[in-house]
């Protein structure tokens, strides 16, 4: 079982975990003991109000060859299936033996383009700590997702409010009846106007990140 | 974030859930209305008499009940301790589920059930099978948001091909079955809602012009003169509006602008 937290700034982001058993596969048994070390692996790092992305993702490996390109191929399809479900933009899979040696490593070739890998293995972990800044595209990400969900939660509220519309200006009529308060109704809309203008911040930190956050930064 | 700020944003959020209660207790007071109008009697007895043979009252009905659980959750969703369970979890989708996919997109369907006889004019090409596409959105999400929900609050993570995760839990699966059969039904009433609507647009029975549906305005009990004069005017609530932005936003945009790189990796272009 290998895990590997990718470390932002001493916070944990996210955890990979693979199992590589003996050639010829896992048991039965195993399989289900890696299932349970997985939930248990996600448990802790909610437990720990670690912020990880995701919940830890294991993938039991059958008929595993020999052969180190076997190997290399495999570990691909699970960092790009890993980085797919998760929407990351790069990351990295370690493989560790009974001494916590690296013994094994991919490394996303984006994460290698922004580290300029020039360090030989295994360094990649204290790499990563620098995709929190300006991202590969030359994109401030911080920035970005500010102005994305300073207008992004609003965009809810404008699906909601024709929909109120109707329900206040126009149901009441079709099921034979009278609007109770035109004030109330106005005051309703003057207050998502004014409430939901606002919001969009709640989207860009979940909640449980807040108390981590040192300053005003946002990255999720 | 200190405390104090996250208190502002905590209160904006959860202040957002009055104008919901506000349009909730409006809009049960105005059916009441029609209810009682209708003949009908007792403490919930009137909601039988709403016309819900009406396809377009319906629907719309039926999307403002399920907004009443979609508000709950999204309640849920915006307190610290709950957040902890249900954060990045399939419980986020079921809750976007019951408020844009049922109460607002059910709603603009039952809209379009008189907004297209009156912008083509032509009939509604089956009230039956508009009727039955209220039903089913209203069932099948019902059990498709529940399940959702439920896997979420035990853990599934959203954004995620769980049909391929391998630490997908015994304990989900029923839920996960919810989801689908719900899912089904959903998609039954899609196929109503575009045979119909096809139906009607290009072979509906054209509508001579009294006939055509109008737009229906509903009056007020009470109007626009029984509430004060500032509910009327637009300044003071995009004053509120943009001190509120500028209180929620400055500071992060401030600090966002003052460290950001303008800069960018050179391109090769050839």
């Amino acid at each position: 079982l290998i895990c590997l937290p990718i470390s932002r700034d001493q916070k944990r982001e996210g955890i990979i975990s693979a199992c590589f058993p003996s050639p010829e596969g896992p048991p039965e048994e195993q399989v289900q003991l890696l299932n349970i070390v997985a939930t248990e692996i996600a448990a802790a790092a909610d437990g720990a109000r670690l912020p990880a992305i995701q919940m830890a993702a294991i993938y039991a490996v059958e008929d595993l060859g020999q052969a180190e390109q076997d190997l290399s191929d495999l570990l691909q399809q699970v960092l790009d299936t890993t980085l797919t479900c998760w929407g990351a933009p790069s990351g990295a899979i370690l493989l560790y033996d009974k001494d916590d040696e690296v013994w094994h490593h991919l490394i996303d070739h984006r994460v290698r383009d922004l580290c300029q890998c020039a360090q030989p293995e295994p360094a990649p972990v204290p790499c990563l700590d620098q995709l929190s800044g300006v991202g590969p595209e030359g994109v401030d990400r911080q920035l970005a997702r500010s102005f994305f969900w300073f207008t992004g939660h609003r965009l809810v509220y404008f699906w909601l409010l024709p929909a109120h519309i109707s329900w206040h200006a126009m149901l009441p009529k079709q099921a034979g009846g009278r609007l109770f308060s035109h004030p109330l109704a106005c005051l309703s809309f003057w207050l998502f106007l004014a409430l939901s203008v606002p919001l969009g911040f709640h989207h860009s930190t979940p909640i449980r990140e807040w108390r981590l956050a040192g300053s005003w930064c946002m990255r999720s | 974030v200190a405390p104090g700020w996250k208190l502002v944003h905590a209160v904006l959020t959860d202040a957002g859930f009055v104008p919901s209660l506000l349009t909730a207790f409006n809009l049960f007071a105005s059916l009441n209305i029609a209810g009682k109008a209708r003949g009908g009697k007792g403490l919930l007895r009137w909601i039988l008499k709403l016309p819900w043979g009406d396809p377009s009252v319906a629907a719309q009905l039926f999307a403002a009940l399920l907004f009443l659980f979609g508000g709950t959750g999204g309640l849920i969703n915006a307190s610290y301790n709950v957040n902890l369970v249900i954060h990045n979890t399939a419980w986020v989708p079921g809750h976007c589920h019951l408020t844009e996919g049922t109460a607002v997109t059910l709603s603009f369907i039952g809209i379009s059930y008189w907004l297209i006889p009156h912008l083509t004019g032509r009939k509604l090409w089956s009230r039956r099978v508009a009727l039955a596409q209220a039903w089913t959105w209203f069932l099948g999400m019902a059990i498709f948001s529940r399940g959702m929900h439920l896997t979420g609050t035990l853990g599934a993570p959203r954004r995620t091909m769980l049909g391929a995760a391998p630490y997908v839990q015994p304990e989900w699966q029923a839920p996960l079955a919810c989801v689908g059969i719900g899912g089904v039904i959903l998609f039954l009433s899609g196929v109503f809602l575009f045979v119909n609507v096809l139906m009607m647009v290009f072979a509906g029975r054209r509508l001579p012009v009294e006939e055509t549906p109008d737009m229906p305005v509903a009056e007020a009990v009470s109007g626009p003169e029984a509430g004060p004069s500032w509910l009327s005017e637009w300044k003071p609530w995009l004053a509120v509006t943009s001190a509120l932005i500028l209180v929620a936003y400055g500071p992060v945009l401030f600090e966002a602008i003052r460290t950001a790189e303008f800069t960018s990796a050179g391109f090769t272009l050839w």
